[in-house]
This record gives C-alpha cells, structure tokens and sequence, in this order.
C-alpha cells in the first residue's frame, strides 16, 4: 500500500489519497496484473513455450502521454 | 600568500571524502537506484501475482516480469490521474474509492468495476465496524475474550488414560490361570486400600 502511495504521490505531491482509495487502486491493479498476464499466457501457449518471455507481451502499446491516449479515444467516440 | 596545494589524503592513504571518492560515487548510485525502484511496485510482489494465474509448471522470465511491473506502475498513475483530474474540476482536495472506480469506468476498464465496488464495500463495512467501537473498549474486549479462553481451557475436566475415575472404575484383575499359589488374597489388598482411602492424610500423620 506505501508503494502504491508512493507512485501516486510521485505524479502530484499535492494529491491527498484516502484509505478506500489506495485500496481500490491496489485491487484493480491486481486484478490488471492477472488479467495481462492471463492474456499474455495465451500467447504463450500458442508458441508452445513454457515460458511467458518479453515477447508475448507484444500486445503492450509503446508509450503515450495519458492525455494523448484521452484525446484519441474521445475523438474516436465522436467519430463512431 | 603562496598557492598551497590541499589534499584530502591522510597520512595513512585514506581519503577524507573528496568529490573523487568512491564510497560517494557508490553511495550516489545507490540513491539513484532506489529513487528509480520507488517509481515500480516491488517485482517480487507482481511476480507472485502473476505466478498465481499461470499453470504450476510455467514459468516467467524476468524481462517480463519487469515489462509488467513497469505497466502496473503506469496503470497506477494512468487512474489516478484521471481521478485527480475529476477531483480538481470538483475542487476537492483528496480522492476517495469512489473516484477511483470512476476512472476505472472511463479508461475502459469496466470489468474491474463490479469486483472492485463488491471489494470497496467490505472495506467500508470492516472499518465501520472498527469506528464504531473505540479502540479501548476493543483492547478490553480482546483481554476480556482472552481471559475466558484462558479459564475455558483451565476449567476442562482431566479425561486422560490415567484419570483416578477411570482406574476406580474398573474391576479388580484376578487372573484364572495361575501357576503358584499367593500369599494373600487379591480382595484383601482391594479392602486395605479402600480403608487407607477414608483416612484423612493430616490426621493420620498426627495420630
């Protein structure tokens, strides 16, 4: 829990966070981890391997500016 | 005034911890090191996790368990600042569950919801419980339970193999088949110790 108010703290130092909420944002990035890797997994047994490498990660997108990745997914709900 | 030429070095050759240091040099790369890991959840908690929803005998090498470790981290700051955003517009200053779970909902990670809310809920219903019982009439009340516990434990009657009710109880042996003849009866000893019995101890060590 200190670690995840640490990651949140380093973004705002400002930024107050509530117990609830520290332990919402634990949970759903367990359940992101369990989800990714589940997803990753798939990959993996595809390729026949028994180990889940880098390269089944492939689905990762490279890196976007949050606000970037907002502006295009609204646009794109415009759009559709 | 002449220029004089300061070194740091002892006369022994140690260095008194100039800018050339190598303990410095070290200790800098240390802090470095630890700056750059406080930005990750630590990776052997997020191998375990991952661990826990690949089969027994897979395995997870260790670039990926540090792509991931990165995501998290980015997922983390991903929500958190979406919910900080909506905390702002709000003018509010701290960002609760319920912000959070917003965020989740707009990113487009809605299967998270209703676990999360399912979750959240517990929490709110554990630490309510704990709000509503001061912390010194909890503190009694794990001495008191713990008291009882003691005592239950305590009070529980001795039904061992060798309990005296158990070896009363039970019939005087007499074997059928014996080879030589006793001395002495085995109902005379039963009839000895049944006297010795009524005596009181005291009294029989002041007669």
């Amino acid at each position: 829990m200190s670690h995840i108010r640490t990651i949140i703290k380093l973004e705002d130092p400002d930024l107050r966070v509530s117990k609830d909420a520290l332990m919402a944002v634990n949970t759903a990035a367990e359940t992101f981890v369990e989800q990714f890797v589940q997803e990753a997994y798939t990959c993996c047994a595809e390729d026949r391997k028994k180990c889940l490498s880098y390269d089944h990660l492939d689905f990762v997108p490279e890196r976007v500016k949050a606000e970037d990745a907002l502006r295009e997914r609204s646009a794109a709900g415009k759009g559709g | 005034m002449e220029d004089e030429s300061h070194n740091n070095t002892l006369p022994n050759g140690f260095n008194t911890g100039s800018p050339e240091s190598p303990f410095l040099k070290t200790s800098t790369t240390t802090t470095q090191h630890n700056k750059e890991q406080d930005r990750f959840l630590p990776i052997a908690n997020v191998g375990r996790i991952m661990k826990k929803v690949i089969p027994p005998n897979g395995k997870i090498s260790k670039d990926a368990k540090e792509t991931v470790q990165e995501c998290v981290s980015e997922f983390i700051s991903f929500v958190t600042g979406e919910a900080s955003d909506k905390c702002q517009r709000e003018k509010r200053k701290t960002i609760n569950g319920d912000d959070v779970i917003w965020a989740i909902t707009t990113l487009g990670f809605e299967d998270y919801v209703e676990p999360l809310k399912t979750y959240l809920q517990k929490y709110k219903e554990i630490e309510g419980e704990k709000l509503s019982i001061p912390k010194q009439m909890r503190s009694e009340q794990r001495l008191q339970q713990h008291h009882n516990n003691y005592h239950d434990q305590n009070n529980q009657p001795f039904n061992g193999a060798y309990a005296s009710s158990n070896l009363i109880s039970q019939p005087p042996y007499v074997p059928t088949d014996q080879k030589f003849s006793l001395t002495f009866s085995p109902n005379s000893i039963q009839s000895q110790l049944r006297q010795q019995d009524q005596i009181d101890s005291v009294g029989h060590w002041y007669e």
